[in-house]
């Protein structure tokens, strides 16, 4: 059995739900109370790619910002994977995580990415549309989730996970 | 910086080891823990329980070198500690210094969260103001729809005035003869009030009619047309009217339609008095002349008369409902414009 680990960021606006779907996938826990990040928690998982190959993601938990700082470029040093995160009632925060992840790029190189448009829950709220989405997906895998519910919280971990793998 | 005096040094010291509680871990190239320092007591850490640790601070500095100084603030831990953790080289060994930050933490969530919170609650205020602006727009659009069912309903009143008034003047007017005349004419003028009584009360019916319409119920009601009795009616009706004028007046069928051919009763008899009347109404001299017959494939029904005719301005104006309550408030208001209710009731 080999074991490998990679290293793999959260980003995106502040409120968009990074740290409940890290709690979600990595506890399988929810809580509707907003308690804001300061700075990083980092959590992992073993996610299992065949029989004989384990992928341990590393996932750092990081503090949400509409535009990249220096705290959080030093963050991202050594990182393989990003998730970007945006809530699916706010617009704005899908620009957002789309500007973070050009600016991503100036400090890790190709990283591979996935992006989560998160509050499924309350799509009946969304501003985001699906053409829009449609558009994205065209750049990059977009998985419609929901850290209360757990929706496509799993399927995209994994996908990364997969691209992450040797 | 100069060599602050000892006092001072010792001071400072003591200071900032007081507030970050340091805790240094020294380790080899492969991660072996060489040494801890610090106040390990502290730290909930006994020698022998730095595993976790270790594990922790391994994930933490994946993928960085080893060989660089890093500082990574606000590092929170499995045990929900938050600590400043910075990566110091020295030579074939590294340390990690860790220094409490839970106190600065504290605080810097604390304001972090009331910024955080109001951005959220101003971008819930601007969706809640977009929403009242939709829901006054909804509400500024039915109140147009109720002005104008309002507008429809008192031109429907104004309709029914006019519907009313015709049947009644016939009525009036053979009332007279039979006061004038004795029994001579008796049978004919009661005849003839039977006939406008019955209208009137089609009339009625064709009100509610109207309102199971409104409420999406058919409004027609189809049945064999007997052309000869609607054309004698209509001459009963408005001959004392034309006669009290000193107009002539020739209401004539043409071809009858074919037996499969129906027809709302009340509706083609309210076309055609509306027709007549206002034919009457704006006829000083001369004539009016109505002729009804099939004409192939559609019921015709021609009215002329030498009135005061309908200009093309007026014509055109003339389409669309309820156009006969608009032509009574027109006369009211003095503009001739004589038949085109008629035309445009037909």
């Amino acid at each position: 059995m080999s074991e490998i680990a990679r290293k793999i960021c959260m980003l995106g606006d502040f409120g968009v739900g990074k740290t409940s779907l890290v709690a979600r996938y990595v506890r399988n826990t929810f809580s509707d109370k907003y308690l804001t990040t300061v700075g990083v928690k980092v959590d992992s998982r073993l996610v299992s790619l065949s029989p004989d190959t384990d992928i341990k993601l590393v996932i750092w938990d990081i503090a949400g910002k509409a535009v990249l700082d220096n705290f959080n470029q030093n963050y991202l040093r050594g990182a393989s994977g990003l998730i970007l995160v945006a809530d699916g009632t706010r617009e704005a925060s899908l620009r957002a995580a789309l500007n973070l992840a050009m600016q991503a790029r100036d400090v890790i190189a190709d990283p591979a990415c996935v992006l989560f448009v998160n509050k499924l829950d309350l799509v009946d709220r969304w501003e985001v549309t699906p053409a829009v989405l449609a558009e994205i997906r065209r750049s990059i895998a977009v998985f419609e989730t929901s850290a209360l519910s757990g929706d496509g919280v799993e399927a995209g971990f994994a996908e990364l996970a997969r691209k992450l793998a040797p | 910086m100069n060599m602050l005096p000892t006092a001072v040094e010792t001071y400072l010291d003591n200071w900032l080891r007081a507030r970050s509680r340091p805790l240094l871990l020294t380790f080899d190239a492969q991660w072996q823990l060489v040494d801890i320092q610090g106040d390990v007591a502290y730290h909930g850490l006994a020698a022998e329980e730095t595993d976790g640790l270790v594990r922790q601070l391994q994930d933490l500095l994946l993928g960085l070198p080893l060989d660089q100084a890093q500082d990574l603030p606000f590092v929170e831990l499995g045990d929900g500690r938050h600590m400043h953790v910075h990566l110091v080289p020295d030579g074939e060994q590294f340390h990690l210094l860790l220094l409490d930050a839970r106190d600065e933490h504290g605080r810097t969530q604390a304001q972090q969260q009331l910024g955080n919170e109001a951005v959220l609650a101003g971008i819930e205020k601007s969706r809640t103001l977009a929403r009242l602006r939709q829901i006054k727009g909804e509400l500024e659009q039915q109140r147009a729809q109720l002005e104008e069912a309002n507008a429809l309903k008192n031109a429907l009143f104004a309709t029914l005035s006019h519907e009313f008034r015709t049947p009644l003047t016939s009525i009036f007017g053979y009332l007279h003869l039979l006061e004038r005349d004795g029994t001579a004419v008796r049978g004919q003028a009661l005849s003839a009030l039977r006939r406008n009584a019955s209208y009137l009360f089609a009339l009625a019916e064709n009100l509610l009619e109207y309102g199971r319409g409104e409420a999406g119920e058919s409004l027609l009601d189809p049945a064999m047309l007997d052309l000869t009795a609607l054309v004698a009616d209509l001459d009963a009706m408005f001959r004392p009217l034309a006669a009290e004028k000193g107009i002539a007046l020739v209401v004539e069928s043409a071809t009858a339609p074919p037996a499969d051919a129906l027809f709302d009763a009340v509706k083609l008899r309210q076309v055609a008095i509306n027709l007549l009347s206002n034919a009457l109404r704006y006829t000083v001299r001369g004539y009016v002349r109505a002729q009804i017959g099939w004409d192939g494939n559609t019921l015709r029904l021609e009215v002329s008369d030498t009135g005061l005719g309908i200009d093309a301005a007026c014509a055109k104006k003339s389409s669309g409902r309820s156009t006969a309550a608009r032509s009574t408030a027109r006369a009211a208001r003095g503009w001739d414009c004589p038949s085109s209710s008629a035309s445009s009731s037909a």
